[in-house]
């Protein structure tokens, strides 16, 4: 599978993520859903944050240019929200999937859906 | 919803909720106004000799036996004067940390307050906002795998008083026995890395009341070692007798026991001042008499302004600082309305002046011209329960009952479940 099939038939095909994108952890997109206009900087600043929760704390997670404020998070997890837009990012071995899901899904949903996803990645070796 | 496999009728849920705390657990069911009951956060352990308690069964096997204890559980068994029977809690720093005693208590909640099998409900806990995720796995395992619970679900407790004062984004500030703990919630979800906590709670005033209350020489005596008094004029000597008392009363239990009534002195007597401490302005303010279990009874006046003042002032751990340093630690967009949305919750809260000092401390704290909104419940319920009654409301709304972790869930990921689940 591509990893442009990743993301529309697995993330968004779910219904529980509005748009998603795979990048590498130097914020290198590999696929991305239509409409999202992520940048490299932005991902690259989000992988950072992964290790260093400082930077997305005080500034937020910038996604496409939205600001969304950073809930919580682990070394591998990263939850934030602006409204009625939710955000969660996985780090796999070698990835970031970042997914966006809107009003009514709920977190758990697309949590669920995004780890599983990053399980099966860390499991090939991605 | 029956794609979770849990019958319910309509409306009639029957989930049960828990709010685990350092006072006591606070447990019931869910769509009630107020907990069914609230179990000392305290079990005694005595030696399994005599009658009365719940026995542990000696293992009598080839490999090591375990001396059996006697566990006395809720306050009927434990204010009783026993030889031998040590106070020990399950709860530390927020979170559960004696499992086993904790199971103790679970059972005997199921069997004397609930009454009723433990694979009939769902259970909805509580948990600390800073609770890790050890211990929520090991809940989950426990409430799963020992009490087959149909369904489960964890929430913070902060949330939970949020919901419980009508808010989705809120700045907790719980006020409660052993800490005293600032939490931002933010649309239901709590800002994890903003939340401060201090040990400066109930338990740390009652302290401050016992040196107060030995230093001027008052004699704590309490009433299970008195058997008559006389009445005296106000500040004499007590007169009274001793009752006879079973020997070797541990000092646990007697530390518990003047806890509470220390509890009693403070509820009733303390009382912050809106400013800090000045003396002139305390002492203008009409002194409150108090009488002990001795018989002893006295008028207490501006020194009892003085006790509570530790909260606020102290520059790093008082109130007002700890509110403050959180909110400056958020996201700048959400902190004015953090600020607008202040909830005070926590049995320690209920202190007259808390809530008016807290105002102003904030207010001081702020930028100016932002606007700070205390939302304070009234009732004493309200605020001692404020996490009970709000995962009360929580598990009765129809478009939660979809987010139950279900014990299918459970056995198809495991414990792990639980941080997908419950964030």
């Amino acid at each position: 599978m591509s990893w442009q099939d990743y993301v529309d038939n697995q993330l968004i095909a779910s219904q529980c993520v509005s748009k998603a994108c795979i990048s590498g952890h130097d914020g290198g997109i590999w696929a991305k859903s239509e409409g999202f206009e992520v940048t490299k900087e932005e991902l690259a600043k989000l992988v950072q944050g992964f290790d260093k929760t400082e930077i997305l704390t005080s500034g937020g997670v910038t996604l496409a240019g939205q600001r969304h404020i950073y809930l919580s998070g682990t070394d591998r997890v990263i939850r934030a929200k602006l409204g009625k837009v939710g955000v969660h990012c996985m780090k796999t071995q070698q990835a970031v999937i970042v997914a966006i899901y809107e009003e009514p899904v709920q977190p758990q949903q697309a949590a669920s859906v995004v780890e599983k996803l990053g399980d099966y990645l860390i499991t090939c070796g991605y | 919803m029956s794609q979770q496999g849990i019958l319910y009728g309509g409306d009639e849920i029957g989930a049960l909720v828990f709010d685990p705390g350092h006072q006591s657990l606070r447990l019931g069911f869910a769509q009630e106004d107020s907990p069914k009951s609230e179990i000392p956060s305290v079990v005694g352990v005595g030696p399994n000799t005599s009658a009365n308690g719940i026995t542990e069964p000696e293992i009598k096997s080839d490999n090591n036996i375990t001396p059996s204890h006697k566990y006395y559980i809720d306050t009927t068994f434990l204010n009783v004067p026993r030889s031998n029977m040590e106070i020990k809690t399950y709860m530390k720093d927020g979170m559960i940390d004696d499992w086993d005693l904790f199971e103790k208590v679970l059972d005997y909640a199921y069997k004397k307050v609930i009454m009723s099998e433990s694979e009939l409900h769902p259970v909805l806990f509580s948990e600390a906002s800073w609770n890790t995720r050890q211990n929520r796995e090991k809940l989950t395992e426990l409430m799963f795998e020992k009490y087959n619970v149909p369904a489960f679900f964890l929430v913070k407790n902060a949330v939970l008083a949020s919901f419980a004062n009508g808010r989705a984004t809120a700045l907790v500030v719980d006020s409660g026995a052993k800490h005293t703990s600032v939490v931002p919630v933010h649309e239901g979800y709590v800002l994890s890395q903003a939340v401060v906590k201090s040990p400066l709670g109930g338990d740390y005033l009652s302290m401050q009341c016992r040196h107060h209350l030995e230093t001027q020489g008052i004699d704590l005596t309490l009433g299970y070692a008195i058997s008559g008094k006389d009445v005296v004029k106000e500040r004499d000597i007590p007169r009274y007798v001793k009752r006879t008392l079973p020997e070797n009363l541990t000092t646990s239990w007697q530390n518990y026991m003047l806890r509470q009534q220390l509890q009693d002195f403070q509820s009733t007597v303390v009382q912050v001042l809106e400013s800090p401490y000045d003396e002139r302005i305390a002492s203008q303010i009409p002194a409150v008499h108090y009488e002990f279990p001795t018989g002893y009874h006295q008028d207490f006046g501006s020194e009892r302004f003085k006790l509570a003042e530790n909260l606020f002032d102290n520059t790093m751990l008082g109130a007002g600082q700890l509110a403050s340093t959180c909110v400056s630690n958020c996201d700048a967009d959400v902190r004015l309305a953090l600020y607008g949305s202040v909830v005070v919750t926590g049995g320690n809260s209920l202190l007259p002046g808390f809530a008016e000092r807290l105002n102003r401390d904030l207010s001081h704290r702020a930028p100016s011209n932002t606007k700070i909104k205390m939302i304070v419940a009234n009732g004493t319920i309200e605020r001692r329960f404020g996490a009970w009654i709000g995962g009360s409301i929580l598990a009765s709304i129809g478009t939660f009952q979809q987010m139950w972790i279900s014990s299918q869930e459970y056995e198809e990921g495991g414990k792990s479940q639980v941080e997908r689940k419950c964030p």
